[in-house]
């Protein structure tokens, strides 16, 4: 049973295999992206959070626990964002085309054509989506965007509760007025 | 440190389940979904923004040079957006939901309880694996940070409204009891 959805948030995981000999040149290539603001990730804005993990092997937790080496390894992508899943994957090859195929290029399986190929590659990503079971968000309902703007608001509100004090009520008015409309 | 992206930290972790425990640990998730103790329990660790958990049951098969991949166990998936330390989160987890834990990963081997807290993160750091690129796209901000605005800007949005015809004096109380009720969120 399936609960990638939580109010208005999805949450996204995908695990793909790396292409054999593949994994130190994705390693490289993620390591080296930008971070913060520079991200791939930054320049699609429905996106809360999100990450790439390379998982090599599972670990290994001794007897009575048999090993259980994969014959390749993972590349994990996870991302909780806005709206559905669709549209999301969708925004990524309008978006991040070249980004996304730089990394998904080293992975089996991936469409020749990329993110050329829209519907090629939703549906890779689709094929390899790891359903979630127990999803948890602090504040469901809230876009990027409605996080930002509050923050920036809270932000606004703590400058003008002091620069309002002192100020008689017709000032006070006029200057509430001014900054945040009517 | 790719796991950091300014205050958030990001743990993505995956630990075996042991044969014949995969239906139990999956009734230990659905009942959360009736009572939502877990979910309840995570709101009470105020620093995190996103968490989920799923199961890799079996591997997505996409053809050569995919070689077939039959793994011998289910795997259970924990991942994790939350502002602070990994220290601090491990003991947070561990002192409120020690209970809720054994639930969780009771099924997976090596578990060791969520106390002692140190064998605990021991646990979690053998399982862990750090993300090569995480992003956030309000870093600076916890969680706690975000709850408090958005709270802050409904109250906001609330009093605009009731004040836009309001006499000066009369606006001038509003906004003084805005202020006031909005102390917290401030």
């Amino acid at each position: 049973m399936s609960h990638n959805v939580l109010g208005q948030s999805y949450a996204f995981l995908a695990m793909t295999p790396i292409i054999a000999g593949h994994e130190i040149a994705l390693r490289t290539h993620l390591r080296g992206l930008d971070g913060g603001q520079g991200s791939p990730l930054a320049m699609v804005p429905r996106t809360h959070f999100g990450r790439w993990v390379i998982v090599p092997q599972p670990a290994f937790e001794g007897a009575p626990m048999h090993p259980d080496p994969w014959k390749s390894q993972y590349l994990l992508f996870s991302a909780c964002f806005d709206g559905d899943l669709a549209s999301y994957l969708d925004d990524l090859c309008t978006l991040i085309p070249e980004e996304a195929d730089a990394v998904w290029g080293h992975c089996a399986g991936y469409p020749s054509a990329g993110t050329t190929n829209r519907a090629g590659f939703a549906r890779y990503l689709t094929h390899n989506q790891i359903d979630t079971s127990v999803y948890f968000s602090a504040y469901p309902e809230a876009t990027v965007q409605r996080v930002r703007e509050s923050l920036a608001r809270r932000d606004d509100l703590v400058e003008f509760t002091v620069e309002a004090q002192g100020l008689d009520d017709a000032e006070l008015q006029r200057r509430f007025r001014e900054r945040f409309g009517a | 440190m790719s796991n950091v992206c300014g205050r958030a930290t990001a743990m993505t972790v995956l630990t075996p389940i042991r044969p014949g425990r995969l239906t139990f640990t999956k009734l230990g998730f659905i009942l959360p979904r009736k009572v939502p103790w877990m979910t309840e329990a995570l709101r009470k660790l105020s620093f995190i923004h996103f968490a989920r958990w799923s199961f890799i049951e079996a591997i997505p098969q996409n053809g050569m040079p995919q070689r077939p991949e039959r793994p011998r166990y289910a795997y259970l998936y924990f991942e994790s957006n939350f502002n602070g330390t990994w220290d601090d989160y491990i003991d947070a987890f561990s002192y409120i939901m020690p209970v809720r834990m054994r639930l969780i990963w009771g099924t997976s081997y090596g578990f060791p309880g969520a106390k002692p807290v140190q064998r605990f993160k021991e646990y979690i750091t053998h399982n862990e694996f750090e993300a090569d690129h995480f992003y956030g796209a309000y870093p600076e901000h916890t969680a706690t940070m975000v709850l408090n605005a958005l709270s802050l800007n409904d109250k906001f949005e609330a009093f605009r409204a009731s004040s836009a015809n309001l006499a000066p004096a009369e606006f001038a109380a509003a906004w003084r009891g805005f202020v006031h009720s909005a102390q917290t969120e401030l």
